[in-house]
């Protein structure tokens, strides 16, 4: 059969009328001319001639408008597409700088470490043209010791993570001397990645940054790159805490795009449950790969990558044994030297297709991808652009299927395609002076140098702070300064990532005596990926958990071959501890404030693979996690619940509903990650929780996992939180947007198809009840009833 | 926020903190900073600090030395032990001996010498000068401080300077934005000597370590190295001086051991010196370190003299090395008889087997012998030594082949 190429096959899709049938809409994005600019006269003849041989006659409008900026002295932040020649927005700049003043020196931040290896070799290849002595060199976690001392001194342009300058470089400033005082340019590219938490940390590491610039009486340019989101000055100037120059329109070309929204068709109209996303995208992408089209295919967790990797070598064995090698997993876990060994194939072409989560939608290097399968809507718009842009970087023609799952945020993207292709995308937002990055920061900041009286260190009484963690001993105030006086190196203490830096490792006790470490798991996700009785799967290959044992951090694992997967299931209760303002509505109180989160795992499913049935149910023991929180709530009176002609846990299952639906469109409507936002059904003074799930119903806190008892009288309340210790600033917006989230909530799901609800509107009806969307409407239509 | 900053907290997000001894309990009264350790203010340039100054007799003993003794360093053998000739122009009175007690060992900016000890000999006495930061702000008048007395001296002597003091000190001087003064300064490491000469026979080469083992120093009563940042800060934040003279005392000893050290250690090189007590393992290391540093002659006397010794292995490691010495003189009758004499002790000894094969194939001239040898030697050889030895026997056989055609 001969192999069709992308365009033929996609005028053979077209004329497929039962793929097209489920296929949404079909954007059409043409390709665009480019529009030059002249080199500005100041740059540097041998720079010229470098760019010249690489095949840059002119700049594109963007690049030099950034240039020009730059060249005055603004602090820049670029957000054009994907592949549209953005490096050379400051590696121009930079490189002339040096080329005009030998000493100068330029940090530049890369949120990996694959991508500052990647940077580091592209502006080599400039400055090789060059004839120059210019050091440029990458300072991470793997730079070997004794090469450290050279680059710290000989270092023009060094490239790191914010992670090595936060814990390599700041508390040790005095060693970077020559950096510091010759610092004229900060390049920080990726903007929007530093988001949320790690946002919000990088915001505190830029604060220090400036302090310890102050300090060597340097004030550095900074030029930010950022993918198209909705409010990129916003956000550098957030970041940044200085005002910043926008560059948004881009004058590089672009090659046309097809790109297809696809809802798999519901398979059980009664319980509303659609065909799992995995098998349409399984599909799709191995029919592809068998027309030798290389394609990339996105799934939205690690475990998914898995499923999705397996499903495809066994799709490609059966139609030509052999060929499962074109196929490879990648993702978050993989030890370096795999994730290494894979990009290069990808590069040479031995592999033809990968399966992949985020870690591979930054630039990372992999050649030319014809097409983009995205297995689920990868929770924002920015994402997936950059997932799409993966796609066609440099040839004619692209394509990208985003497939829906049965989520209530993709389904509402499969109904209001206009939202995604007309509607700018998200925004970034940061909470720097969340109390709990913030402290950590001042810490390192103090022992970075001593804080004098007056200094500002954010928006939050610094003095207060200062004053805290003098009274803990960490700090030592003399005179009008405070000196940092403990034994220990506050820097370790906080991972910029995640709120904890503890780490799992997975050992792989196959074989006695021979132990092997076979991947790494953050300890927040410890608890649901790898309990005791999980199956844990690394390039699709099937382990069982034996033990997971926090002290020494290690998950002890043997190969299995079994037929299912696992799904951890957990608690969570929510106490209020302060309220920051409220308001009583007819049938309820709205609130937000202060909340304490304790979660539990205890249990998890066995899913049978491709039917998705439900084979078990396995117990768990492991500790609970306090969590201190900001959060929006609202509490309804139960007098008024049981008015409603439904039974107490009907009512529960419709409260577990509304919440579900609230959680969803909440995320959509601040344009946050899923994970960001966590959801509890519970009793205000966390005396009362709601658990899910086949054991669902109302416990006494007393009792935590006996028998289910259901309450005599508590006023339930809908708690919408922050996923992190401190809270990310979300919770206000939610509050004030209360009224919107509840007619969004009836609107989805009165208008969602099934019949008695369904993942896409209140959740799977094993988990919420038969009963759940006529209840959960009945519960919104009394709290939305006007007096 | 005060709340909130207390449940974060509560969690244990904050890093270990606190004096590892209880807050003055059982003490009856705080002692004030002169009381506990006699000093006066010092004021330069830099601020105003506490400086304390102690002369150790000439006439004390330390270990089993006289303090007078320790001031008959030789500057010769000194600057062996650095690898810096430089020191051969100096007097041991240019010496100054240098230590730091720091807020913790975890580096980075923000750790501070808070007690700068310094050391130098004054005719055969030792003065000791302490300055002590009595808080943060006075850093700037210690560092000053003892770049004034660091220009009155013309090198520093230390125990791990190298990686750990001046290191530190040089982070010091550009925060508090002091030119730093120790900059190109030479520089006696005792840490790397000490190393070289007696790792072998000591767990640790820690200063401690080797008092007791060379010294012949047991401290009684000191304060453990770990516990002194707890007990600065303790003095910080509550004012009292109980416990810094244990501070103060211990800098102040191990100045005094670095003193002793760096004697002992250019006694060890010494050729002349008392042969009698210095472990033949010992100097064969000895022998080595001089060699390095191209002091041939005396280098082979301390190997010369382990060879003799009665332990085999010392011996043993001499005489290989003293060989391979001669060897490279091209002094072929003394490697020649100190491989007989390996063999002689030792029918065994692979290293004096195989020295002799090869001098009997490419000088003796007499291949056969050489043969014999290399089966010898083959007996007792394994690993990679087996095919350099199965390819010198092919080559021997075929040597006497050819020469048994011609005759
Ligand atoms: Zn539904």
């Amino acid at each position: 059969m001969a192999k069709l190429t992308l365009a033929q096959w996609l005028s053979q899709a077209e004329n497929n009328r039962r793929f097209m049938e489920n296929v949404k809409a079909v954007k059409e994005i043409p390709p665009r001319e480019a529009v030059y600019a002249d080199f500005p006269p100041w740059v540097h003849e041998g720079l010229r001639a470098v760019l010249r041989s690489q095949g840059v006659e002119r700049l594109y409008s963007h690049q030099a408008e950034a240039v020009a900026l730059v060249r005055q002295g603004k602090n820049v932040v670029l957000c054009t597409p994907t592949a549209s020649g953005k490096t050379l927005c400051y590696n121009l700049p930079v490189l002339q700088r040096i080329l005009e003043e030998k000493e100068t020196r330029a940090l530049y931040l890369f949120p990996t470490k694959a991508l500052a290896q990647d940077q580091m070799h592209e502006v080599q290849q400039l400055v090789a043209g060059l004839n120059e002595e210019i050091g440029v060199f990458t300072y991470d976690g793997d730079t070997p010791d004794d090469a450290r001392r050279a680059i710290r001194n000989r270092g023009r342009i060094v490239v790191t993570n914010p992670d090595m300058l936060h814990t390599g470089i700041l508390p040790h400033h005095t060693k970077w001397q020559k950096l510091f005082t010759n610092l004229r340019y900060v390049v920080i590219d990726e903007l929007h990645v530093y988001r949320g938490v790690f946002g919000s940390h990088l915001a505190n590491v830029l604060r220090r940054l400036s302090r310890v610039c102050r300090f060597y009486r340097q004030d550095p340019v900074f030029i930010c790159c950022s993918a198209t989101v909705a409010n990129p000055r916003e956000h550098a100037e957030a970041l940044l805490e200085r005002p910043v120059s926008l560059v948004a329109t881009s004058g590089a070309p672009s090659a046309a795009k097809v790109f297809f929204l696809y809802n798999p068709p519901v398979v059980n109209r009664e319980l509303g449950i659609r065909q799992s996303a995995l098998t349409p995208a399984s599909k799709i992408a191995a029919d592809l790969l068998e027309n030798s089209i290389p394609t990339i295919v996105f799934a939205t967790s690690r475990l998914n990558v898995e499923v999705l990797t397996k499903y495809l070598k066994d799709r490609l064995d059966r139609e030509d044994p052999g060929q499962r090698s074109i196929v490879a997993g990648y993702r978050g876990g993989y030890l370096p030297e795999l994730r290494r060994r894979i990009e290069a194939g990808l590069r040479n072409g031995e592999i033809l297709g990968v399966v992949a989560t985020n870690a591979l939608e930054l630039g990372i290097d992999i050649g030319d991808l014809e097409a983009a399968v995205l297995c689920g809507y990868p929770g924002s718009i920015a994402s997936t652009w950059q997932q799409a842009g993966r796609a066609g970087r440099r040839t004619g023609l692209s394509l990208v299927v985003l497939i829906a799952r049965s989520s209530p945020m993709d389904q509402f993207l499969m109904e209001n395609p206009e939202y995604f292709f007309a509607r700018s995308p998200e925004f970034c937002r940061i909470n720097p002076d969340n109390l709990m990055i913030l402290v950590q920061h001042v810490k390192s900041a103090a022992f970075e140098l001593p804080f004098e009286a007056g200094e500002t260190f954010g928006g939050e009484n610094l003095e207060e702070i200062l004053e805290l963690l003098e009274g803990k001993g960490v700090l030592h105030r003399v005179g009008k300064r405070w000196h940092w006086s403990a034994e220990t190196y506050p820097a370790d203490e906080v991972s910029l990532r995640s709120i904890n830096p503890r780490n799992v490792v997975v050992v792989d006790a196959t074989k006695t005596g021979e132990h092997k470490v076979i991947a790494e798991v953050d300890w927040d996700s410890a608890f649901t990926t790898v309990h005791d009785g999980a199956i844990y799967m690394v390039e699709s290959r099937q382990y069982h958990v034996d033990r997971l044992d926090l002290e020494r951090n290690t998950a002890y694992v043997h190969a299995v071959d079994v037929d299912y997967y696992t799904d951890a299931m957990t608690y969570t209760k929510v106490g209020v501890l302060e309220v920051f303002d409220g308001r009583r509505l007819e049938t309820a109180l709205v609130e937000h404030g202060e909340l304490k989160v304790t979660s539990k795992v205890v249990g998890y499913k066995k899913i049978k693979f491709y039917t998705g049935e439900n084979l078990g149910y396995g117990e768990v023991d492991l500790p609970e996690k306090d969590m201190h929180t900001t959060g929006y709530w609202f509490t309804v009176p139960h007098e008024f619940l049981l008015d409603l002609p439904y039974n107490q846990s009907e009512i529960i299952d419709g409260l577990a509903a509304v919440a579900y639906a609230l959680h969803h469109l909440a995320a959509m409507t601040l344009m946050a990650d899923l994970r960001d936002l966590d959801r509890a059904v519970g009793e205000k003074g966390g005396e009362w929780f709601l658990r899910t799930g086949p054991a669902r119903g109302a416990f006494p806190l007393t009792a935590a996992g006996d028998a289910p008892s259901v309450p005599e009288a508590f006023d339930p309340t809908i708690f919408l939180f922050d996923a992190y210790p401190g809270g990310i600033g979300f919770s206000d917006l939610l509050y004030e947007r209360h009224d919107y989230l509840l007619g969004a909530a009836e609107r989805l799901i009165a208008s969602c198809p099934c019949p008695s609800g369904c993942p896409s509107c209140v959740g799977p009806t094993l988990e919420v009840g038969r009963r759940a969307k006529e209840t959960a409407l009945a519960v919104l239509a009394l709290l939305r009833s006007k007096p | 926020m005060e709340r909130l900053l207390r449940g974060l907290f509560g969690t244990g997000q904050m890093g270990r903190v606190g004096p590892a001894v209880p807050l003055c309990e059982g003490r009856g009264r705080h002692l004030s900073l002169r009381e506990a350790v006699p000093g006066e203010e010092e004021e330069n340039e830099g601020g105003t600090c506490y400086a304390v100054r102690r002369l150790i007799p000439g006439k004390w003993r330390h270990g089993g030395r006289l303090v007078r003794d320790l001031a008959r360093l030789d500057m010769g053998l000194a600057s062996v032990l650095a690898g810096d000739a430089v020191l051969n122009e100096m007097r041991v009175h240019d010496a100054l001996f240098l230590d730091t007690e720091t807020t913790g060992l975890a580096g980075g900016t923000g750790t501070v010498a808070f007690l700068v000890g310094l050391a130098w000999f004054e005719g055969e006495d030792l003065v000791v000068r302490q300055l002590f930061a009595r808080d943060f702000d006075e850093e700037g008048a210690v560092l000053s401080s003892l770049g004034a007395v660091l220009r009155e001296r013309g090198f520093i002597v230390t125990f791990n300077g190298r990686a750990f003091d001046c290191n530190l000190l040089q982070t010091r001087f550009i925060m508090n934005r002091l030119p730093n003064p120790l900059e190109g300064v030479p520089h006696l490491d005792l840490l790397h000597p000490a190393r070289r000469l007696f790792s072998h026979r000591l767990a640790s080469c820690s200063l401690g370590a080797l008092e007791e083992a060379v010294l012949g120093v047991r401290r009684s009563g000191d304060v453990p190295g770990w516990e002194i940042p707890s007990l600065y800060f303790r003095w910080l934040r509550h004012g009292d001086a109980s416990a810094l003279s244990a501070i103060f005392d211990h800098n102040r000893l191990d100045l005094l051991s670095m003193a002793a050290l760096a004697r002992v250690l250019g006694e060890v090189l010494d050729p002349e010196g008392e042969g009698e007590n210095t472990p033949p393992g010992v100097m064969v290391r000895a022998g080595r370190l001089l060699l390095s540093r191209r002091r041939i002659d005396e280098g082979r006397r301390h190997l010369e003299r382990a060879a003799a010794c009665r332990d085999d292995e010392a011996a043993r490691e001499a005489r290989r090395e003293l060989s391979l010495l001669y060897k490279r003189a091209g002094r072929w009758d003394e490697a020649l008889r100190v491989w007989a004499e390996m063999v002689g002790e030792d029918p065994g000894d692979l290293f004096a087997l195989v020295e002799l094969a090869k001098w009997w194939e490419h000088r003796g001239g007499e291949p056969a012998r050489a043969l014999e040898l290399t089966l010898e030697a083959l007996k007792v050889a394994s690993g990679p030594s087996l095919d350099d030895l199965n390819r010198r026997r092919g080559r021997l056989e075929k040597k006497i082949r050819r020469r048994g055609g011609e005759g």
